[in-house]
């Protein structure tokens, strides 16, 4: 199996360190008023996506229909379910950004990685997405890679970013 | 619980440190390379010693103030209204004089 | 000598976290250490300073220097030379644009000096994780009046009086919105603060969370107080982990001083704040949608009335107001309405802070009183357009709002006259665009963004929006025919009329607007094929001109599909069939000789 892209979905609930990380989460939300948003927010923290045994678990915990939960998780833009790559780039498309050129960033990013925008890379490494307006319109175009920011962008300074991140 | 008496009182300790941020009056100390060599950064040291004591309303600068270098260490207080003073050839000694006579012309922070 | 003489103030805003001030912080402390100098210079932290293109930016007290772009490596200068011997680095100071003259006081820079700080009264002046800086310029003092002098009747009064509209964009009077809240039947209520900045190009609500969030924490507890609600909420944005972690700070902080939770300044009132995360959904910032969310649910709008001051959060009584709005409410409360009033305009009182994007020389939030005009914001504070292009337009009011033209830019900045001139004041978004930027493909974008965005609860937005979308694709793709305009104007008028919530009531403004004052630039679309500001790909048609080139080669080395052909130092030549408009070739010669 290649362990890079293994996800772990299949893992043992029991033993699995998340899962207990997960219902210490559930047990801590529980007796909380519309908790379902703020658990998904930890169980995606946790696990890096919701993937589908986990919203079940969430759902029985809390004692919602799953179809709820999936009407959640699917709803909201920040929720994913599919597993993503280790570093996620995530270009802004806010207005600021869009008429500083940030749609050429983004041609410039998939064409480094070779993959097209919510894809992932065959090594698992990178996961292109396009996020809105994170409010750095000061330093348009902008785009994040997990949590570091980067500003005043332009399209021949992405290939040298992006080998930072192994 | 917290009185209004505790939150103004906070308010008080505190607005002393961020007069800084908002000076009124200014003792500026000259601390330029020959300023420090004749001293300055003592004279500085006492001057904020006895403001601090006093409590007064008045926060010290380094700056690099040109003068003769004979005249050095040179200080210059300037007041919340723009009047500017310059004392020269200070020691540390004399800066406590100094500060403790600008007291009344300055008040302290407690009524800024 | 123990005794602190300097605070130098690093800017810790997202603006600034993105350009690098940590590492540049960092730095400064060892300087410091090494010039032996940590004892008596100290560090803050704050909020956004506003000048975000200008980051990392640093201030030097007490003489109140600027610093601006520093970097890890000027900091060794900064510490010997300004911090040990009084020297202004002059190099690193903020220069003007224009006369490049060197300025080293906050107050002189052109950015400034227009400006006028009540909302953000406290960013980029105070360490936004200590409540006791907050205290000492008169923090809690505004809470502490409400709950100890004056009735919760009172206190509604003196909102209403000085005239305070609501900074999200509806501008609904604040002190209204309070009195049904508060005459609300209902033994739980609740307060909700909106801080769901949705719209792309507004930045105001985030920075104002960063960089004083206490000022929240104290507005939401006085809400509380006058309406007779004893728990609040804040919906965030749950892209704004900064601001959600300093918040989440201040309540902490608050509630230990007990300046949250029970018998508040002994009065007898109970107030608690709890945060709940949005999760990228735009429709949330509309109140109905927000607080469906808040219960833990998919964020989808409902009909109005009632109204949440009647029927809001699980079902009692709620008031919301966004960010910026209770920013304003300590200050009206400690100084009266009388002195909120003597700002901005009759209909429009207090100051608005806008969000200055796009193409622009100085971007950054810049705070000014309602009533001064567009010129000012783009010229005087904005420091006018980049690179010596034309301004074209002004979008305000974000997916909601519209486009203004050059004629237009007299216009002064309040609810009504913006409204009057066909766009609106929105959350505060002000994104210039200059000859550069295809009005037909702005407004593409928008559309592109409420369509993605609608929740799909109601017909009219749901579909409406996704038919729009495919005219205004049509059209930048070379494909528009005759009607198209007409068409558009006929959806967007049902759209507008029937849509659930203010985000389909509101999605075909963009279209609108740009309709009203470019209209020519969709006709050059749709019947020339053209696209005059050279953006739409489809309709470009890349050539060389002879007289320019000089056949250096570069443009056929770098074009991708062997579509240019020429010899050595003799004029080159596009094969259109095979040209793909990827425009690698004008971004490459150095001759400008390729025109599209």
């Amino acid at each position: 199996m290649d362990e890079k892209k293994c996800a772990g979905c299949s893992s043992n609930t029991t033993t699995d360190p998340r899962y207990q990380e997960l219902a210490q989460v559930i047990e801590q939300y529980r007796d909380m008023e519309g908790a379902l948003i703020m658990v998904l927010h930890r169980a995606q923290e946790i696990f890096g996506y919701l993937p589908e045994d986990v919203q079940k678990i969430v759902a029985k915990e809390l004692d919602l229909p799953l179809s709820e939960v999936y009407g959640v998780t699917t709803f909201y833009s920040y929720f994913s379910l599919k597993p993503r790559g280790k570093y996620r780039i995530a270009v802004c498309l806010g207005t600021a950004c869009y008429v500083r050129g940030a749609a050429e960033l983004v041609s410039a990013i998939e064409k480094e990685l070779g993959i097209k925008v919510n894809d992932t890379t065959e090594d698992a490494r990178f996961t292109l997405e396009v996020s809105r307006c994170i409010g750095a319109c000061g330093l348009a175009p902008v785009m994040t890679i997990n949590d570091d920011v980067y500003g005043r962008l332009t399209p021949d300074k992405i290939p040298e970013i992006l080998a930072k991140y192994e | 619980m917290m009185t209004v008496a505790q939150l103004n009182s906070i308010r008080d300790r505190v607005r002393k440190e961020l007069l800084i941020r908002e000076p009124h009056n200014r003792l500026v100390v000259g601390v330029g390379t020959v300023g420090i060599a004749a001293g300055a950064r003592e004279i500085m040291a006492a001057a904020m010693e006895v403001v601090n004591t006093l409590g007064l309303d008045m926060v010290v600068v380094g700056e690099d103030l040109s003068v003769p270098a004979e005249q050095m260490p040179v200080v210059r207080f300037i007041g919340a209204d723009g009047e500017e003073i310059t004392f020269t050839s200070v020691t540390a000694s004399k800066i406590r004089e100094i500060v403790k006579d600008l007291a009344d012309k300055v008040g302290t922070a407690e009524n800024a | 000598m123990g005794l602190i003489r300097s605070h130098v103030l690093v800017c810790a805003g997202t603006g600034c976290v993105s350009s690098g001030c940590k590492m540049m912080q960092e730095a400064m402390q060892q300087a410091l250490e090494r010039h032996g100098l940590s004892s008596e210079i100290k560090v803050v932290e704050t909020g956004c300073f506003g000048f975000c293109k200008e980051g990392p930016i640093v201030m030097v007290y007490p003489e109140g220097t600027f610093y601006c772009q520093v970097k890890p490596e000027d900091v060794e200068e900064l510490v010997s030379e300004h911090l040990l011997k009084g020297r202004i680095v002059e190099r690193l100071l903020y220069k003007e644009p224009v006369s490049e003259r060197a300025i080293s006081l906050f107050n002189d820079i052109g950015f400034y000096q227009k400006q006028q700080r009540v909302a953000l009264r406290n960013c980029g002046k105070i360490n936004p994780e200590s409540i006791e800086e907050y205290i000492a310029r008169d923090g809690y003092q505004a809470l502490a009046k409400a709950v100890t002098q004056m009735t919760p009747t009172q206190v509604i009064e003196m909102v209403s009086e000085s005239g305070l509209r609501g900074r999200g964009g509806g501008g609904f009077p604040a002190g209204r919105k309070w009195e049904f809240a508060r005459v609300a039947q209902g033994d739980i209520k609740y307060v909700v603060c909106n801080a769901d900045e949705g719209d792309p190009g507004a930045f105001m609500d985030r920075s104002i969370l960063e960089g004083d969030p206490h000022s929240v924490v104290e507005a939401m507890a006085i809400a509380g107080y006058a309406i007779g609600a004893k728990q609040g909420y804040v919906y965030v944005r749950a892209e704004y982990p900064i601001a959600v972690e300093r918040l989440s700070i201040a309540i902490k902080q608050a509630r230990e001083l007990g300046l949250l939770g029970k018998n508040i300044f002994g009065s007898g009132f109970d107030f608690d704040l709890g945060i709940r995360l949005g999760a990228g959904a735009f429709v949330c910032g509309e109140e109905t949608a927000l607080l469906t969310s808040i219960e833990g649910h998919r964020g989808t709008p409902r009909p109005r009335p009632p109204y949440p001051a009647v029927k809001g959060l699980w079902g009692k009584p709620t008031l919301i107001n966004n960010v910026e709005t209770f920013a304003n409410i300590p200050v009206i409360i400690l100084h009266g309405p009388a002195k909120f009033k003597s700002i901005g305009t009759d209909t429009s009182p207090g100051t608005k802070v806008f969000a200055l994007a796009g193409n622009i020389n100085n971007t950054g939030l810049v705070e000014v009183p309602m009533g001064t005009t567009l010129r000012e914001i783009v010229y005087d504070i904005g420091g006018g357009i980049p690179g010596g292009k034309a301004f074209k337009a002004c979008q305000t009011g974000g997916p909601s709002g519209g486009c203004l033209p050059a004629e237009l830019l007299d216009t002064p900045v309040d609810y009504d006259s913006l409204t009057a001139a066909g766009s609106m004041m929105g959350s505060g978004g002000l994104i210039v665009m200059d000859e550069d930027n295809c009005m037909v493909d702005v407004a593409r974008f928008f559309l592109e963004f409420t369509q993605d965005e609608s929740c799909g609860k109601c017909v009219p937005c749901r579909e409406g929006t996704k038919r729009m979308l495919e005219i205004l694709e049509r059209i930048t793709n070379g494909e528009g025919v005759a009607g198209d305009i007409e068409l558009l104007e006929e959806l967007a008028e049902v759209i507008s009329r029937t849509s659930l919530c203010g985000l389909g009531q509101t999605a075909p403004n963009p279209v609108l607007a740009t309709l009203k004052f470019f209209r020519d630039e969709y006709e050059a679309h749709i019947y020339e094929k053209r696209c005059p500001a050279g953006v739409c790909q489809a309709l470009l048609s890349y050539a060389i001109v002879a007289e320019k080139c000089k056949g250096c080669g570069l443009c056929k080395k770098v074009c991708p599909v062997d579509a240019i052909s020429g010899d050595l130092r003799q004029p080159h030549t596009i094969d259109k069939d095979k040209c793909i408009k990827c425009g690698a070739c004008v971004a490459k010669c150095p001759f400008k000789a390729i025109s599209r």
